[in-house]
């Protein structure tokens, strides 16, 4: 990824307003390189920070700082795998179906 | 690292469970730790094909689902229960897993109504994983797309489309294959399935690659004989030289091949 492109992901980042968690509805409205990035995290099932800087093509330093955006819209999550911090993609959906309590209330 | 594998459809009664259940076996018969997860939750069917009914089938996914068990105990050993069917007596010591949905109507009730966290779906998937040092998992989805399909979708290495040749399964592919692609899957198949034999499969394929952009791992006959077993066997391992079996093996070998 150019720095020009990498620019635009950190403002498409800053710009976004804070979620508990991801959708992957959520997911398919963003825009190319975030959503890229986020389904690349989401099939590597947690990256170490110098994954995601080569994946970036970017320094170390400047992928911790995107990192720590993404911590804070609540995107991502950081966590400890053997010892090493990773991050990970929060995925969340408690989600059920607008079925009127009587029409429950005969089913169970 | 384990290959994960979905299967989807975009309507329903395209035979995906049946494929699943197919697919995996024969990857399973081929010396692969292989499982697969029914995460058709609203109308679970795949473990009829294993020879599982809600006495035999003994933890669900529900109830890991609501924490109550871990995502291992679920896990059933097909290799180690082959019941009496005389196709899946091939898969007889081999490491193959089922996670099934729960078939009671209270239970599917209770999840419809209380939902529950996609995400640990994704987590118990990723513990399946690395608990049974798994090759391949296989994700039998729920038709169209909702939260889970679509995350299914997203965390596969290799997504497997099923169609008919029928016009409303031409345009539903269209919307599952748009989306595929959003989600950036490394590995995208259609599969077609019950086409006409009058009908050259050769050009069925031509047919369907050229509207989708997209390689078809195998076209696969509608046969009788298949709707004759009722769900009772595993088709392929019963029948290996039926066309529909072989047809079906160069689907497996397309998987075999994206890993």
């Amino acid at each position: 990824m150019d720095n020009e492109a990498f620019n635009t992901l950190k403002r498409d980042v800053e710009s976004m307003t804070e979620v508990e968690g991801l959708t992957m509805t959520d997911l398919l409205t963003f825009p190319d390189d975030l959503r890229l990035l986020l389904n690349w995290m989401m099939r590597e099932n947690g990256v170490q920070i110098e994954e995601m800087a080569s994946y970036l093509a970017q320094e170390v330093n400047e992928a911790r700082m995107l990192l720590e955006k993404m911590i804070e819209k609540g995107l991502i999550e950081e966590i400890k795998k053997k010892e090493e911090e990773q991050y990970q993609v929060l995925v969340k959906s408690s989600r059920n179906y607008r079925v009127p309590k009587k029409i429950w209330q005969v089913i169970e | 690292m384990a290959v994960i594998v979905s299967i989807h459809s975009f309507r329903g009664g395209t035979g995906k469970s049946n494929l699943t259940a197919n697919l995996a076996s024969q990857i399973a018969v081929s010396g692969k730790r292989v499982a697969i997860i029914d995460t058709d939750i609203q109308s679970p069917g795949i473990h009829v094909l294993f020879g599982l009914n809600e006495e035999k089938m003994g933890r669900t996914l529900n109830e890991f689902l609501r924490s109550e068990c871990s995502i291992e105990d679920v896990a059933f050993d097909i290799g180690e229960h082959i019941g009496d069917a005389p196709g899946r007596k091939s898969l007889a010591g081999k490491a193959f897993w089922l996670v099934p949905s729960s078939i009671n109507s209270g239970e599917i009730s209770r999840i419809l109504r209380d939902g529950y966290d996609v995400g640990k779906l994704n987590e118990g998937m990723n513990r399946l994983i690395k608990g049974l040092k798994l090759d391949y998992l296989f994700i039998d989805t729920h038709p169209g797309l909702n939260e889970e399909t679509l995350l299914s979708i997203a965390i596969s290495d290799v997504l497997l489309v099923v169609m008919r040749p029928d016009q409303q399964d031409f345009q539903g592919t269209a919307v599952t294959v748009d989306i595929a692609r959003g989600l950036d899957v490394p590995n995208l198949f259609l599969l077609v399935n019950k086409a006409l034999t009058r009908y050259d499969p050769n050009q069925i394929r031509e047919h369907v690659e050229g509207i989708f952009q997209a390689p078809v791992a195998c076209v696969l006959p509608l046969t009788e004989d298949m709707a004759d077993m009722g769900s009772a066997d595993i088709f392929s391992l019963r029948y290996p030289d039926h066309p529909w079996s072989k047809s079906l093996r160069e689907a497996a070998q397309a998987v075999l091949n994206a890993a």
